[in-house]
């Protein structure tokens, strides 16, 4: 990557003129970078590293952390895209990409002697017109497959070859639709991520219901029970050396066997009232137990438990207690004084599943599930964190659709429109301000011309076409990137998130107004050089 | 219940990473794989976990989570070296091949694949070495306290792929930190998916213990590594609620971070130093601070003087492996084979920390310094001086008032004492009728120290000196098994263990320890350090820790009763 020996240049002392030189080119450095990322046609880059660590992306802000940035600059953009990913989960690529080319085209005016007050002030008068023109082509939506789908396919495909985003979109709009409760927000932690190293990617799949990284530890437990109850607790059955008991002053041994044998007994009464529970409710009929603790569970009380068929398991997730009592039903104790069965849960079948040193064990044939896991699977480490990555990703843009409940045409659709209206908007402004709204047009045909390059099509034919049946079209266009040609998003199932457009309107504006305002930069840059 | 007393282990830092290499090393050059040797006395799986790599094939690994910063590991992958998913190519595979083939199976147009590639890293000779089993290493002089460039070079063990963790923000680097902060630190644990996937990893060893005893953690003190590993405890506390020995260490090197000259860097250090064992008053069970300089806040001070070695006093190489030397000597005690029912891990730290002295100083003899022709029994009542050099920074123990507990390694049985028919003057020192050598050092350790308490294990096996451990720091006079001779050992004699004697001690004498620290930092002016407001440290939030460590310091003021 040769370009990003531009991110880091010695002279660290700069004045004002050579600062804003700087920024912009270290804001160009990152565009070259980036570029070749985005959209369905970017390329993925595969980083190996000198020990031979392999990771594998596409996504911009991945790619960021993967890189060494020093540059304050740069840095400065890196932290917006790491913003931009927190907030929506999308859009990274972008934000560099038109922070880059706003620097550029401010560069044209600024040598030609534009102040920059009068640049940025023109930045964040194009902005605002950005956002209504942005708010005028939502598309409402139903929270339905179809919708959901056609923005996480958009998303994905993106990210994995479309064989695998079309399946991975289905397995991600199930499990959206499966944990959302009407009215509620979506917790996408509901949304277990399991991976397991073996099989291809495209053995991935939606479990409704609950799957864990840990097994039974003892021998003669279970390894399948149909038509289970499940306990799911957070109560401690393991008998610990208390740190106090000990001491080498105090205690006789006898004194200290007494305290050891106690604590014993107290543990033992805690197994026996789920023993107790298990006999009451199972015996006799076809019903079968499961233990699921957050706590540890020690060999002895591993021991009482399967002589009494009850199939254990410790060490829990935190949160699955949180997912089980939503599959299963039931509740998540915290101490047995008062269990009975409306505490239980329930699951049709539950199994273990060993894979090298990994047990995994399935909860599964939940009535109703309200937590499902998404079980990944791969060859290889890099390739289940891409697929992570790409299921982040398209869940995130699910739940942005669904609390937007709009969604955007994409495939550069607004940022043409935008161009065209501001270029209208900027003949009713008076003054030099109305160079800062077009600096601001301009850099936005960044991303319709680099969809363009990345799939090999002339930049400017490609701008030419799009401006001007969108002029002609009531509907918005973009670019149709099997033919280079324009195309009606809507018809194609080409779409963004709202809220992501919405975000990188508003932090590239910002980030590049801070670095056009060199005195602003050189403090910026001063605090990192002082203590 | 018989079941293995597992413990979890956390390194933090790349000098922490250093010691434990090292650590990890000495406990593998002692395994023994001869099925009919002696049985070990000490118990690997507490420790250790076994496991199975994707080929079928046990593993045995260190139980252990390390983190460093990018760039530390130079030739060594993350997820290690033992598990290779790939069907084992032969050694023969070139790189590119292996490469080609992962880039065709993404699933991506593979026209569309861009390979971004860095210079591989070359795997340093001992390395290779390792992966050829026609090489004998014990056989060659690799040098590694010159060449060897971080921890994994000179790294025997092989680590489990969940163990190490790399911290992206930041680059390694020998000369300049920039993990500088412990507030940085801390913000690195409160990222987003840190704690869930750090966490969930500990949450992995823990569901394999059954009857975990707690958790050792060696870190950093003096940068951003203090920071990310209180949270780390504190995590640790809150989940598990177990015993947490904390073992800070400090870097022999005074190391710069960016942006600062010495002076400015020293402050931080004291700041980060402060900052950290004020939490560790709450989080950890005990606190066993480590360095081979004599003083730490502000500047490293001179190397401490052991008789029978010479190191180079800022080699991360030989410094660190003195500490290690001392971690696998005083953690015998609860990591014996058929325990007694005084050697846990919480024995070990409740026998210290009474009335909230948490705060222990070290002290090593390496080796213990025996004649080759002598008894245990002589060798003690003609020790003049300590048999110990301390190794805790700004710390000095008296001979008084003392609580300690110590482990003793390689006095064979038969050195103890004559047996009486040849005993002569033997018999007439109160310390012959002691029958063991815990007795014995038991009842030294009683005439030398006033009104004192001591707990001391002893084992029979020394401690093993192999390569890559730096054997080039004893004496030449050491014979083979580290007596001490008057001669040099001939050259092709090669030293292959040292006995050796470690100690942590507690007494009113730490009191100083913590009022050096309080001085050098309340001393600072927090606000002149804009870096620590930045990463969110306020100056109130400071003064209540300067306030927190005199609170601790009074623990050590009253002289209470033993
Ligand atoms: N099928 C498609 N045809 C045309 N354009 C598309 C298509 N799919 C996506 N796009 C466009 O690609 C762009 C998104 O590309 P990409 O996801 O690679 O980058 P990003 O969202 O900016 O950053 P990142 O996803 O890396 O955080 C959007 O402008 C979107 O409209
Ligand atoms: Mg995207």
């Amino acid at each position: 990557m040769a370009s990003i020996s531009l991110l880091n240049p010695k002279a660290e002392f700069a004045r004002a003129a050579q600062a804003l030189a700087i920024n912009i080119s270290a804001g160009k450095g990152l565009q070259d970078v980036m570029k070749t990322n985005l959209g369905p046609k970017g390329t993925m880059k595969m980083l190996v590293s000198g020990a031979g660590d392999i990771k594998i992306t596409k996504d911009g802000n991945v790619l960021l952390h993967e890189m060494q940035i020093q540059h304050p600059t740069a840095s400065m953009i890196a932290r917006a895209s790491t913003a931009q990913d927190d907030m929506t989960g999308d859009g990274t690529t972008s934000t560099v990409l038109l922070i880059g080319e706003l620097l550029k085209q401010a560069d044209i005016f600024l040598t030609e002697g534009l102040h920059p007050r009068i640049l940025t002030e023109g930045v964040d008068k194009a902005r605002v017109k950005s956002l209504e023109i942005l708010d005028g082509m939502k598309i409402p939506i139903e929270i339905d497959e179809k919708s959901l789908s056609d923005i996480a396919r958009t998303s994905l495909r993106t990210k994995v070859h479309t064989g695998l985003a079309d399946l991975l979109t289905n397995v991600c709009v199930n499990a959206v639709l499966a944990i959302r409760q009407e009215g509620k927000q979506v917790d996408l932690h509901m949304i277990e991520i399991m991976e397991m190293q073996h099989k291809t990617a495209t053995d991935t799949s939606l479990i409704r219901g609950i799957v864990m990284d840990h097994g039974s530890r003892h021998p003669d437990m279970p390894k399948r029970l149909e038509n289970a109850y499940i306990l799911t607790c957070n109560v401690s059955m393991e008998y610990e050396k208390s740190e106090v008991n000990s001491g080498f002053f105090y205690k006789t041994a006898e004194e200290r066997e007494k305290l050891v044998l106690a604590e014993r007994e107290f543990i033992d009464l805690r197994v026996k009232k789920v023993i107790e529970l298990k006999r009451k409710l199972c015996d006799g009929t076809d019903k079968s137990f499961v233990v699921i603790n957050q706590k540890g569970i020690d060999p002895t009380s591993l021991d009482m438990l399967a002589k009494e068929g009850i199939m254990a398991l410790r060490r829990a997730k935190r949160r699955n207690m949180e997912r089980l009592a939503l599959a299963c039903g039931g509740i998540a104790m915290n101490s047995f004084d008062d269990l009975n069965e409306s505490h239980l849960g329930y699951a049709g079948l539950v199994y273990e599943h060993v894979l090298g040193e990994t047990k995994y064990t399935f909860v599964e044939q939940c009535k109703n599930p309200q937590s499902v896991t998404i079980l990944m699977k791969g060859p290889n480490k890099h390739t289940l964190a891409q697929i992570k990555d790409a299921i982040r990703d398209g869940l995130r843009a699910i739940n942005n659709a669904i609390e937007d409940k709009a969604i955007v045409p994409g495939a550069g659709a607004f940022e043409i429109r935008a161009y065209n209206k501001l270029m209208q908007f900027k003949d009713e402004v008076k003054g030099k301000v109305r160079l800062g709204i077009q600096a601001f047009a301009e850099a936005l045909l960044v991303i319709p011309k680099t969809l363009a390059v990345n799939s090999g099509y002339d930049v400017q034919d490609t701008i030419v076409k799009l401006t001007e049946e969108d002029r002609l079209n009531p509907d918005p266009i973009g670019l149709d990137l099997s033919t280079g040609e324009p195309m009606k998003p809507v018809d194609m199932g080409v779409y963004d998130n709202y809220i992501v457009k919405k975000q990188i309107l508003n932090s590239c504006s910002v980030i590049a107004s801070n670095l056009l305002l060199v005195d602003e930069i050189m403090r910026a840059g001063m605090t990192s050089l002082k203590g | 219940m018989t079941s293995t007393r597992e413990i979890i282990t956390l390194q933090f830092g790349n000098y922490a990473n250093y010691v434990g290499a090292h650590w990890w090393n000495i406990q593998e050059s002692g395994f023994s794989y001869d099925p009919n040797g002696e049985p070990s006395e000490i118990d690997h799986d507490v420790l250790y976990r076994e496991g199975v790599d994707y080929k079928g094939q046990v593993t045995y690994t260190p139980r252990l989570l390390l983190v460093d910063l990018k760039g530390a590991l130079q030739h060594l992958p993350e997820l290690g070296t033992l598990y290779e998913s790939e069907p084992s190519t032969s050694a023969a595979a070139s790189t590119s091949d292996r490469l080609e083939s992962v880039q065709s199976s993404i699933p991506w147009d593979s026209e569309g694949v861009e390979v971004i590639k860095k210079e591989p890293q070359v795997k340093p000779e001992f390395q290779k070495d390792l992966d050829d089993p026609h090489v004998d290493i014990t056989e060659k002089d690799y040098d590694f306290s010159t060449n060897a460039k971080t921890w994994s070079d000179f790294l025997y063990a092989r680590y489990h792929p969940r163990t190490i963790n790399i911290v992206k923000n930041y680059q390694h680097s020998d000369s300049v930190n920039s993990f500088d902060t412990f507030s940085n630190g801390s913000r690195i644990w409160q990222n987003e998916y840190y704690e869930d996937d750090f966490g969930d990893k500990i949450r992995q060893y823990m569901e394999e213990c059954n009857n975990c005893q707690g958790f050792q953690t060696i870190f950093d003190c003096a940068n951003g590594f203090g920071g990310l590993s209180l949270k780390c405890l504190e995590y640790l506390n809150d989940e598990y609620s177990k015993v947490n020995l904390a073992v800070p260490v400090f870097n022999p090197r005074s190391v710069l971070f960016e942006n600062s000259d010495e002076p400015l860097a020293n402050s931080i250090c004291v700041v980060n130093t402060a900052l950290v064992y004020s939490h560790l008053v709450e989080q950890s069970s005990l606190i066993v601070p480590l360095s081979t300089a004599d003083r730490a806040w502000r500047q490293i001070g001179a190397p401490r003087h052991f008789p029978l070695l010479n190191y180079k006093s800022d080699n991360l190489y030989q410094t660190s492996a003195i500490l290690a030397s001392f971690l696998d000597t005083i953690s015998l005690r609860y990591r014996l084979k058929n325990p007694v029912s005084s050697c846990y891990l919480s024995n070990f730290c409740s026998d210290l920390n009474n009335y909230g002295r948490k705060l222990t100083a070290a002290a090593l003899g390496l080796p213990f310094s025996m004649r080759s022709d002598e008894d245990l029994i002589d060798c003690l009542d003609k020790l003049e001086g300590s048999m110990f050099t301390q190794i805790s920074p700004n710390s000095k123990i008296g001979t008084d008032y003392i609580v300690q507990s110590a482990c003793i390694r390689g006095i064979p049985k038969n050195r103890l004492k004559r047996p009486s028919k040849q005993a002569q003057r033997q018999m007439k020192m109160a310390a012959y009728k002691c029958e063991s050598v815990s007795e014995m050092l038991q009842l030294y350790f009683q005439c030398s120290n006033h009104a004192s308490l001591a707990h001391v294990s002893a084992v029979e096996a020394p401690h093993p000196v192999k390569i890559p451990y730096p054997m080039e720091m004893f004496d030449p006079r050491l014979n083979f098994e580290g007596f001490l001779e008057d001669i040099n050992r001939i050259e092709d004699q090669k030293l292959i263990s040292v006995p050796v004697v470690a100690t942590v001690q507690c007494s009113g004498d730490l009191s100083d320890t913590l009022e050096s620290l309080h001085r050098e930092a309340s001393r600072i002016k927090l606000s002149k350090i804009h870096r620590f407001k930045e990463t969110g440290l306020e100056s109130d939030e400071y003064v209540e820790v300067l306030e927190h460590l005199l609170n601790f310091k009074d623990n050590y003021d009253d002289n209470f009763d033993l």
